[in-house]
């Protein structure tokens, strides 16, 4: 074999060999994509049963049974979280409650499901912007991470009193 | 000698080229099938979970009378009215026999069916699973042979969803498929109903995020 012939030879492993490497790497990342999107499907029920849950629940612990007027009646920011008593989820009774509440739900398919959820208050003229003192809206974040999803799955709902 | 060395040679690296070739068109056909079965199945989820979704939500929507009439692990009929017009209606759904879908290479899918009062059971989609979990205030789950007294099924607060889709062909002996879950707090809940203070009101600010760094 003369040295023009073992250059090409050599050559053509090398283009194979990159042929070999683009297709894995090709249908590798296709597969990634489809377990991400079912992995969003999956994560999206999760985070909406869990935003479902709370979003039924009273604004606040002080309008569960009676009618509340004025902003400083309602709960200070520092008190979100359960109250006295409301040692289990199924006791809590206003969407703040569910503040820093963390849950791990396990589907068959996509494994284990963490879920965190965030409330805070938010000013009325600009929803966006999260305010440091009593207001009569809410926002409710729940946020799901599976080792499937690229980043967390964030569902936001502000809900008014 | 040499030339025969060649020849040789040459046999054989043509061979393992060949069978490289072979294997990656082999790769490509195999993962080609994987994500396409997986996207039919994730397609038929989305597309059967919304209708489930939005009807099982509203159960017992402006109904009179019993609002759960059947509460099974794959069945479920009850009451709303699904067109606002003062009626009741009933949407029953259930699942299908395997032995209607023997034609499939899955063993276990089956037709889940939609039946509007009493009209003709229409497919909804083609599952693997469908199983529903029943719970009350407590947020306990209900037993299925306790649900088949009428004050049990009156004690129903939520339903938990359980739907799994898997491609009816088979590749690499795996089911391509997908599976959603969800838990929904039903209108035949007397505790939804609270007094007018207490609940909050939605703001049309909602949304939802996945961002990719």
């Amino acid at each position: 074999m003369s040295g023009a012939q073992q250059i090409l030879a050599i050559a053509s492993i090398f283009l194979l060999t990159t042929l070999i490497l683009n297709v894995h790497r090709s249908t590798g990342e296709k597969i990634l994509t489809t377990y991400t999107n079912e992995s969003f499907i999956s994560g999206t029920g999760v985070a909406q049963s869990m935003m479902d849950e709370i979003t039924v629940k009273s604004f606040d612990e002080k309008t569960v049974h009676n009618p509340v007027f004025d902003t400083e009646s309602l709960t200070s920011k520092n008190s979100f979280g359960p109250d006295n008593g409301e040692e289990s989820i199924y006791k809590y009774d206003d969407i703040d409650d569910y503040h820093n509440y963390t849950n791990t739900k396990t589907t068959d398919r996509m494994g284990e499901f963490y879920i965190k959820v965030l409330v805070s208050y938010v000013e009325r003229d600009n929803l966006e912007k999260e305010s440091s003192v009593r207001t009569f809206t809410k926002r409710i974040k729940v946020m799901v991470t599976n080792f499937n999803l690229p980043d967390t799955i964030r569902l936001s709902q502000i809900v008014g009193y | 000698m040499s030339s025969w060395l060649d020849i040789v040679g040459s046999f054989i690296v043509g061979t393992f080229i060949v069978l490289i070739v072979a294997n990656i068109n082999m790769i490509i056909a195999s993962s080609s099938s994987e994500i396409l079965f997986s996207n039919i199945a994730q397609a038929n989820i989305s597309s059967s979970l919304d209708i489930v979704e939005q009807d099982i939500y509203k159960a017992g929507y402006r109904a009179t009378g019993e609002k759960i009439s059947l509460a099974k692990k794959t069945e479920i009929k009850f009451a709303l009215d699904i067109d606002d017009n003062g009626t009741n209606e009933s949407l029953y759904y259930y699942l299908g026999d395997k032995s209607e879908l023997e034609a499939t290479d899955n063993p276990n899918d089956r037709f889940l069916y939609r039946v509007v009062n009493s009209e003709t059971p229409k497919i909804m989609s083609t599952v693997t699973d469908f199983e529903l979990t029943y719970y009350d205030s407590t947020g306990s789950s209900l037993s299925y042979s306790s649900l088949e007294s009428s004050s049990v099924r009156k004690r129903v607060r939520s339903i938990e969803i359980y739907l799994k889709v898997e491609s009816a062909e088979v590749v690499d002996s795996v089911y391509q498929g997908a599976e959603w879950q969800r838990t929904i707090l039903t209108r035949s809940s007397s505790e939804i109903e609270t007094a007018f203070f207490t609940r909050p009101v939605f703001i049309n600010d909602s949304k939802m995020v996945l961002s990719f760094l």
